[in-house]
């Protein structure tokens, strides 16, 4: 097993997406997920439950300085920026929303490509803003591997046609289904 | 050697110990306090906002203008962008802190620390001065240095930015037709808070290093504060910040933060665990 990590950066139409993957994921996936997805500001709980109900992983909202653990999924909680630390540590910040979004997937994306480099895997679903394609870029550039949902299939094609534009060359353009095996057979 | 870039400026972890070099050399100012990420993020902006090159740039600078490290280290400081995050812990704070403290016959004393931009104290002293307690109230505040403060005391909101604050302040108080409005003037081309509302805050300096604390505390309100330190030194706080409150005081920290694994959490117990109240052991 090469990879370290998984990120999966997602807004508007996502969510099916991020239940489908939670409840095809085998109880034994050690790699740490990532789930970086737009979410109300005020609403701070539910979220995680609604994700948990399906899901044979355990779903947890770090909180600030959690370490890191294999067999996670980690949620980026409302209204804070998710980023990842070289000490293998998650920190959370309050400054302004970036994109028009906190969390901003660009900055849990980055930082995770400094991080964690070649051992990234970031993944960009359905969306309507540009929000990821920045993050997804560097994680590209720092080695790590890139897939987006296609953004035919997308429910939202904004923020994966983005992505692919800006990243240039992603590795993957992959349907829902075609991303879930895939990390499946990991 | 890991490196970390962003906003088209690169600053390495060698750039980053250089400058700490010079920070604590010329200025007792270490960088290593800070969380990492959110410092470098940080050090980008100043950079940025004063139009330098680079992080050597910057080193250079502060080598050279002795003045500008006041500037420096009040934009390193970080903001809370709006007023009254979380209306459900301001409720708690209302609702099941507040009536604690007006039992006993003492003035109430609270203190928020690292308030680089104001909207905590804001928050909680429109809070007091609601439920009739400014007589017996004091509010400190203390920023990274005078210039902070200056800062925080004489903010200037702009209508945009008041949107998030009077949601939150509808949701806080549940009641769709109050405006914060009400406790606002215009100035300039946006607005300032009136003059009521800071009469029972008393600004000052916290740095946490040479300066003493603040004794005799009833409420500590430290809500995203820790998670721009580094953990040794979020462990180094807690512990004065825990001096610092009577037995039976209120500690208040950010919904997704945690001070479990500081080695002063032993003498809290919880007292809102949805809101991250605590409340140090009375003996």
């Amino acid at each position: 097993m090469s990879y370290k990590l998984i990120i999966i950066g997602g807004s508007a139409g996502s969510f099916h997406v991020v239940n489908q993957m939670l409840l095809k994921l085998p109880r034994e996936f050690k790699i740490p997920i990532i789930l970086v997805l737009h979410r109300l500001k005020h609403i701070r709980h539910g979220f995680v439950e609604a994700l948990s109900q399906k899901s044979s992983l355990p779903v947890v909202e770090p909180d600030d300085k959690t370490t890191i653990k294999p067999g996670n999924v980690y949620l980026a909680p409302a209204n804070y920026h998710l980023f990842v630390e070289v000490n293998g540590r998650f920190a959370l910040s309050t400054e302004e929303p970036v994109n028009h979004s906190r969390p901003a997937i660009d900055l849990s994306f980055k930082t995770t490509a400094y991080c964690f480099r070649e051992k990234v895997i970031g993944i960009i679903l359905s969306g309507a803003n540009k929000d990821g394609a920045e993050g997804l870029t560097i994680i590209k550039q720092m080695g790590g591997l890139t897939i987006v949902q296609d953004p035919g299939e997308a429910l939202i094609p904004v923020m994966p046609q983005a992505a692919i534009e800006k990243t240039g060359q992603v590795d993957h353009i992959f349907s829902s289904s075609e991303i879930i095996n895939f990390l499946c057979d990991l | 050697m890991k490196t970390f870039s962003g906003e088209g400026s690169n600053i390495g972890i060698l750039g980053l110990r250089k400058l700490n070099q010079i920070t604590t050399s010329l200025y007792g100012f270490d960088l290593r306090s800070y969380a990492t990420t959110s410092l470098l993020r940080a050090i980008e902006a100043v950079i940025q906002k004063n139009h330098l090159r680079d992080i050597d740039a910057l080193i250079h600078l502060l080598e050279n203008r002795s003045s500008f490290f006041q500037v420096f280290q009040s934009q390193l400081s970080f903001n809370c962008t709006e007023l009254f995050r979380d209306p459900a812990f301001w409720r708690s704070f209302r609702d099941d802190v507040l009536p604690e403290l007006n039992k006993l016959n003492n003035k109430i004393r609270i203190w928020v620390p690292g308030c680089s931009s104001g909207e905590e104290a804001i928050s909680a002293a429109i809070i007091i001065y609601e439920a009739g307690l400014c007589e017996k109230t004091s509010v400190y505040v203390t920023g990274i240095n005078e210039l902070s403060n200056k800062k925080a005391r004489n903010k200037i909101y702009q209508v945009k930015q008041l949107e998030i604050s009077e949601n939150n302040y509808k949701r806080f108080r549940n009641d769709e037709n109050t405006a914060i409005s009400e406790y606002l003037i215009r100035k300039d081309s946006g607005f300032v808070f009136k003059d009521d509302l800071y009469k029972n805050i008393r600004f000052g300096v916290f740095n946490g290093s040479e300066t003493p604390e603040i004794r005799g505390l009833h409420v500590l309100l430290c809500r995203n504060y820790f998670i721009y330190c580094a953990p040794e030194y979020q462990n180094y706080l807690l512990g004065r910040f825990t001096n610092s409150l009577i037995p039976g005081g209120f500690l208040a920290i950010g919904n997704k933060e945690d001070i479990s694994f500081c080695n002063d959490f032993s003498r809290y117990i919880m007292f809102n665990n949805k809101e991250k109240i605590f409340q140090k052991k009375k003996y």
